[in-house]
């Protein structure tokens, strides 16, 4: 068990977000949480390396209590990658920087070691050529691909998308989830909110389904989108489906 | 000393400079000396204090004495920006000047020395508070990018915020160095013989006020033109700037 989750609560000027997250990830896992917006994806992703604090509840990361007030979570958020909608690349560091910067600030690799390193995973996503180039001169999928090689070069066990393709451009959106896909195929553990359904059932063993704060059902992929249980599910699936997106 | 002046404008201005050029030229070293110390000092003491100001109070990691420290801290230094900004320079010359006179401890303490001191503490405020605005102004998903890859806040302050929050203030930074060429002038009421006392003796002697005070004015016009000029040189090569 890689992660684990205890009884979640989080609410935001006494609006409740989250109600009781309890959430297990095992390695080699691929979960999609997916549900409206406003149904608490996004906040739970967030809670998960405190980016959030939860209010209430407890998560466990390789047997450590991370929401212990002692914990050190500058250590572990280098196991745990975070993929963001809207990129955030270090606007001040070109690409190759941006993947660097970490690998010696953190990891203190020497300098070539870092160098050596970033150039792998950038050559992963396609970007090596790029890695002169200011984060600004790239189109928003190429930027993604650094922020996921970024994110890779820490080498996490545990990866988390928020919504990695939302801000995208139609057009760029599959030069994204293949490299997710990709990693994927490779073994690495990830958690990903998406409103890309197809994407979602064609990558994940495992699909939570979230709405209004709780986690209203959880499967494989054929289990969600084709015998869905709860009425909520039903009703959110039977929507997808009219939009034709399986 | 009486000296039959020509009656023409331009005749007495050339008498001026003629006369004078030796004092009006030092009150000109005097001017740019305080602008320049009080801008470049102001800049770097003002990163402190910003830092200090940006404190964050963390509800549930911070131990009480941390608290305490934090909350101590965030009212000095913000009172500090609000007694600078809240208050003339000219009063603040007149109490840091004879206030410390008045001690008699420090022989070495004149009016150049109190000048530059209270330039000096003064565009501290003014720039702490541009550099909080720059700061601020900073996408917040540049700080959570850099946190979630385990960089401590302060690690991502030095190496993404800051960087980015000074280049984006660079051109305000600039503007409080051409307000310091006009504004050092208030420093002549402690005696600071800056362009602006330098043009004053000069007038005084002669009884040519205006024509002594236009040379004030179109040097103060060329200092500032000139320093604008370069602060706009500086931006375009430091590049553009980016939110």
């Amino acid at each position: 068990m890689l992660l684990n989750t205890k009884n979640i609560y989080k609410s935001y000027n006494g609006v409740p977000i989250l109600k009781g997250i309890n959430l297990t990830v095992n390695e080699g896992d691929v979960i999609s949480i997916i549900g409206k917006s406003g149904s608490g994806k996004t906040t739970l992703l967030r809670c998960l390396n405190l980016l959030v604090e939860p209010d209430n509840g407890q998560i466990f990361f390789l047997d450590e209590e991370i929401t212990h007030k002692k914990a050190n979570i500058n250590k572990i958020r280098e196991n745990m990658g975070m993929v963001f909608q809207s990129f955030n690349l270090f606007n001040n560091l070109n690409v190759l920087e941006n993947c660097t910067l970490a690998l010696q600030t953190v990891l203190k690799l020497p300098k070539e070691k870092a160098i050596e390193r970033a150039l792998y995973y950038l050559e992963k996503v396609g970007m090596k050529e790029f890695k002169n180039n200011n984060p600004n001169n790239l189109s928003g999928g190429q930027q993604q691909r650094v922020a996921i090689a970024r994110a890779l070069c820490m080498e996490p066990k545990l990866m988390l998308f928020d919504e990695p393709t939302s801000a995208l451009d139609p057009l760029l959106i599959d030069e994204v989830l293949s490299v997710i896909k990709g990693l994927a195929n490779e073994g690495m553990t990830m958690i990903i909110v998406t409103h890309e359904m197809k994407f979602a059932y064609d990558i994940s063993t495992k699909i939570i389904f979230m709405h209004e704060g709780i986690i209203a059902e959880s499967g494989t992929p054929q289990d969600i989108f084709f015998s869905p249980i709860k009425k909520e599910t039903q009703d959110f699936v039977k929507l997808i489906k009219s939009q034709s997106f399986i | 000393m009486f000296i039959i002046l020509s009656n023409s404008f331009f005749n007495k201005i050339a008498y001026l400079l003629e006369n004078y050029y030796s004092i009006i030229l030092y009150g000109l070293g005097i001017t740019f000396l305080l602008s320049i110390v009080g801008t470049v000092g102001g800049f770097i003491l003002s990163l402190s204090l910003t830092e200090i100001r940006l404190l964050k109070v963390d509800k549930k990691r911070d131990n009480r004495s941390v608290k305490m420290l934090k909350r101590s801290s965030l009212f000095v230094s913000n009172s500090y920006v609000t007694l600078m900004r809240g208050t003339p320079m000219i009063v603040q010359s007149m109490i840091i000047y004879y206030g410390i006179a008045g001690l008699k401890i420090f022989p070495w303490w004149n009016p150049l020395t109190a000048g530059l001191i209270i330039v000096t503490f003064n565009t501290t405020a003014y720039i702490s508070e541009i550099l909080r605005g720059g700061v601020e102004s900073i996408n917040v998903g540049q700080m959570e990018a850099g946190r979630t890859l385990g960089l401590t806040k302060r690690q991502t302050m030095r190496k993404i915020i800051w960087p980015q929050a000074i280049k984006n203030s660079l051109p305000a930074i600039g503007n409080e160095f051409v307000v310091n060429l006009k504004d050092t002038s208030v420093l002549s009421v402690i005696s600071v013989v800056d362009l602006f006392f330098a043009v004053k003796q000069a007038a005084g002697k002669t009884y040519a006020y205006v024509e002594a005070f236009t040379i004030a004015a179109v040097i103060y016009l060329i200092l500032t033109v000139s320093a604008n000029f370069f602060i706009k040189h500086l931006e375009r090569k430091v590049g553009q700037v980016q939110v």
